[in-house]
């Protein structure tokens, strides 16, 4: 079960990324100024973090700010961690 | 070191001649609405104007009113940059009033319509010094230069640095007015004589008087201010051991430095060193902030040579003080030029948006290949210091400056001798002796171009490839008139 | 047993990745994660998992490493100690330390090579020190909090720091009669270059090993007070010139420009030519 939240913030550097509910497979929503170059990337990062969480159903909306692998993961972590009763 | 054939004494347009006679206003003033009579516009005519007005520009978009009037068509337009203040430019693009443009800087809604492909004869970018080079050589002939002109007086004398609308120098309207077929001066304040000349009455044809040729605070809105950013700081502080450490840094020192807050970080580093060890330096050259200017008042410089003035603190210098200069682009930068100011420049510090494995660099295009800027005085500088300093953060918001190829060669990497990043100092190959140097006398931390594009990529991953069309758009020309990059089209 | 060479130690909040991952290019000797003052009570769990991650992301460099956890009374402490202790980090903080937080704290670490740097930001915290430096061997050095002292002692805190002057001269005492390293309080005004060299040079006169800064620009006014200056160095290296030639001749004691020159005195001078190796001021 999955509420809704949030993490992270829309600062240079950071991602705000927020989960919702969802029952159709993984909807992942992307925003970046870095889309171009780094889309398979950072697409990668989120899923293997929803792996790790064993999510198949979920809505992630993701406003990246230039954010590294490891601050993506870890925002994600933290929303999934705020949001799974 | 002018490794370029043909180098010219162009005496003629020498600034500071105070004895000409110019042309009575009275026999070219006309009013707006007249200018069509007089002038016989057709299509396939070349227009220019000059960007000294930088956004505040209220006389580029006359030119454009009167070819959409007239619904001229195949229109080259000759701008020395284009803002988006211009973006009138768009529509007249897209319904090919405007077939071809030149210039040596382009930002804004206008760049992307070139990118997009609607310029249907393509762009032709280059320096601010080729530009003086294609007007005076007439590689390409002017049939209307429209000069805004913060000054006229009564024997047709335009002056930059007087009026509601002074912009302080006109350096790059010089060219245009010797050589156009007709100039038409547009102004917002005639004097009985104006304080200097910066172009002759005689040469200007029509001269028109408006309510305002630009917005003051468009104008002088170049600067930026000291960068407050830790990581700006720590690399403008690398720059300043890197220039001390080459040993340039020493009376006679000459130094250029463009508007960006690392940019300005570095010359206050020099500032503090050039104060405690009192050395005084020869000249500053220039886009002129107020910061060149706080430095020539502290005596640190004997002159500033002055093409473009950025801010208010830059314009008023130019006024009150003799030691601040103007210059046209010629002078600056023409390879062709004897002054060719740029050749005597120890340092030069410059910024990018890219730098490859073999030190090119593009200020021209994002990585996407949309144009966003272009060389400006950036290839000419680079081409004519001792040593020429890019100062760039090598990573930020997940975008690496340093490529394993630029997308767009604006500079080519021979001419480029440093770059400064928060991770460290890159410094070209051919420079062992600098190199040796450093790593003797300094604790910076000097690595090669390759570990730093290592480092990037450890942080970001390595970007995908932006496929670019092979569709041309434009080319880039070098200082000489060669080819250096073509500019593809970019589909969304 | 020698000190480490800690000039300068920067705070970091430890929930904003665009510091996190280039902190250590600042020039500090040691970065400070904070996830305690600089962390909001909803954002705990947030600097957490950041810092978590970028601790698995980021090799470990020259730069010292030292995470500030949330006091022993805070819901955080525990979840705090089990992130920081599965990685290569240096030094734990423990803000408010007190004897039985250091002993938990100590506790929790027993099975890894992390030190303690005890947080002293109270007038119990400044009248126990001697304890609580001695309540673990894990605890290296400490921090004085003047801002939460003041507050607790119910007076104004000055940048002439008149009130202070005796908590941080018995804290200096303190720790070097306990061999400890310590730090001064960060110098609050960001802005204030002048009024941050006076207070640093007072730091140092009083004994202070190193000082937290709050603002990168603050760490090389920092480095350069604590560093040897030519003067020093060129001293310590007649010292241990002239410490050998005596030696040679079987001396113990000897005189160097009037001055008698004991062991306390040639270990002094090594130890300056040793952090001035340190901070690069010398090539050996």
């Amino acid at each position: 079960m999955i509420k809704n939240s949030v993490a992270g913030t829309l600062e240079s550097n950071d991602v705000m990324i927020e989960i919702m509910a969802h029952d159709q497979g993984r909807l992942i929503e992307l925003d970046s100024p870095v889309k171009d170059m780094f889309e398979n990337d950072i697409l990668k990062v989120i899923n293997d973090v929803l792996d790790e969480f064993k999510i198949d159903d979920i809505r992630v909306v993701i406003k990246d700010q230039g954010a590294l692998d490891y601050a993506l993961a870890a925002r994600l972590r933290t929303a999934l961690k705020r949001g799974m009763l | 070191m002018n490794k370029y054939a043909g180098i010219k004494d162009y005496v003629f347009h020498d600034y500071h001649f105070n004895n000409q006679k110019g042309h009575d206003l009275s026999k070219k003033q006309i009013l707006l609405s007249e200018l069509e009579k007089k002038i016989t516009f057709k299509d396939g005519m070349v227009f220019s104007f000059h960007h000294h007005m930088r956004n505040g520009d209220g006389v580029a978009n006359i030119i454009f009113d009167i070819i959409k009037k007239l619904d001229l068509k195949d229109i080259t337009i000759v701008a020395s940059s284009i803002f988006p203040i211009h973006l009138p430019m768009v529509e007249l693009i897209k319904n090919k009033n405007i077939t071809k443009i030149y210039s040596a800087y382009i930002s804004g809604p206008v760049a992307e319509c070139i990118s997009a492909g609607y310029l249907k004869d393509g762009v032709h970018m280059h320096s601010h010094g080729s530009r003086a080079r294609i007007l005076l050589e007439k590689e390409i002939i002017i049939d209307v230069a429209f000069v805004a002109s913060p000054c006229v007086d009564q024997k047709s004398h335009i002056n930059g640095s007087q009026g509601k609308s002074s912009c302080g120098v006109l350096g790059y309207a010089i060219a245009d007015a010797l050589v156009a077929k007709q100039v038409v001066a547009i102004t917002d304040n005639i004097v009985d004589r104006v304080d200097d000349i910066e172009i002759d009455g005689h040469n200007v044809d029509y001269v028109i008087e408006i309510d305002q040729i630009g917005d003051p605070k468009g104008i002088v809105s170049g600067t930026t201010q000291i960068t407050r950013d830790p990581l700006g700081l720590l690399i403008a502080d690398y720059a300043a051991k890197v220039i001390e450490g080459s040993g340039l840094l020493k009376d006679g020192f000459s130094f250029q430095t463009g508007a960006g807050g690392i940019s300005l970080a570095v010359a206050d580093e020099l500032m503090k060193i050039m104060q405690e060890k009192d050395i005084k330096g020869s000249f500053a050259s220039g886009g002129i902030t107020g910061y060149l200017v706080k430095m020539l008042e502290a005596g640190l410089f004997e002159r500033l040579e002055d093409v473009q003035c950025f801010d208010l603190e830059a314009v008023n210098s130019i006024v009150r003080n003799e030691n601040h200069h103007k210059m046209s682009a010629s002078i600056y930068a023409n390879p062709y030029d004897a002054h060719n100011i740029v050749k005597d420049l120890d340092v030069v510090i410059l910024g990018a948006t890219e730098i490859d494995l073999n030190y090119n660099v593009n200020v021209t295009t994002g990585s996407n290949g949309v144009i966003m800027g272009g060389s400006g005085g950036h290839s000419d500088t680079a081409a004519g210091a001792k040593l020429a300093i890019i100062v760039s953060k090598l990573v930020s918001s997940r975008i690496s400056v340093v490529k394993d190829q630029v997308t767009t060669i604006t500079t080519p990497g021979d001419s480029i001798d440093v770059l400064v990043t928060e991770y460290g100092v890159a410094i070209n190959p051919k420079h062992q002796d600098l190199i040796n140097k450093l790593k003797k006398e300094t604790n910076l931390k000097l690595r090669t171009m390759a570990e730093l594009y290592d480092i990037a990529i450890s942080l970001t991953n390595k970007p995908q490839k932006i496929k670019l069309s092979d569709e041309k758009v434009g080319i880039i020309e070098y200082r000489d008139g060669t080819l250096l990059d073509y500019l593809y089209k970019v589909t969304k | 047993m020698a000190l480490p060479f800690i000039r300068s130690a920067l705070f970091i909040p430890a929930n904003n990745p665009g510091m996190v991952q280039t902190a250590h290019l600042l020039g500090s000797d040691a970065i400070i994660f904070d996830l305690e003052d600089a962390i909001s009570l909803n954002q705990k769990d947030s600097a957490r998992e950041l810092l978590k991650a970028g601790f698995e992301f980021f090799q470990k460099d020259e730069v010292i490493r030292i995470v500030r956890i949330n006091p022993m009374d805070s819901p955080y402490f525990n979840d705090d100690i089990a992130m920081v202790k599965s990685f290569n980090i240096d030094y734990i903080m423990l803000a408010k330390a007190s004897i039985s937080s250091v002993k938990a704290l100590a506790e929790a670490l027993s099975d890894t090579n992390i030190k303690i740097i005890a947080l002293i930001e109270s007038a119990n915290g400044v009248l126990n020190l001697k304890d609580i430096l001695s309540a673990s061997p894990l605890v290296e050095g400490m921090l004085f909090g003047a801002e939460d002292f003041a507050l607790d002692m119910q007076i104004e805190r000055t940048k002439q720091s008149d009130e202070i002057l005796m908590a941080r001269q018995q804290i200096a005492l303190t720790c070097k009669a306990l061999n400890k390293f310590c730090f001064d309080t960060p110098f609050t005004d960001t802005e204030d270059f002048e009024m941050l060299n006076v207070d640093i040079k007072k730091a140092k006169a009083f004994g202070f090993t190193g000082k937290a800064c709050i603002n990168p620009r603050q760490v090389k006014y920092v480095n350069a007070v604590f560093t040897p200056t030519i003067k020093e160095i060129e001293y310590a290296q007649e010292v241990i010139f002239a410490a050998k030639k005596a030696q040679e001749e079987g001396l113990g004691v000897f005189s160097l420009n009037g001055k008698m020159v004991d062991a306390p005195i040639i270990n002094r001078s090594q130890l300056v030519l040793e952090n001035a190796l340190k901070a690069g001021v010398i090539n050996e």
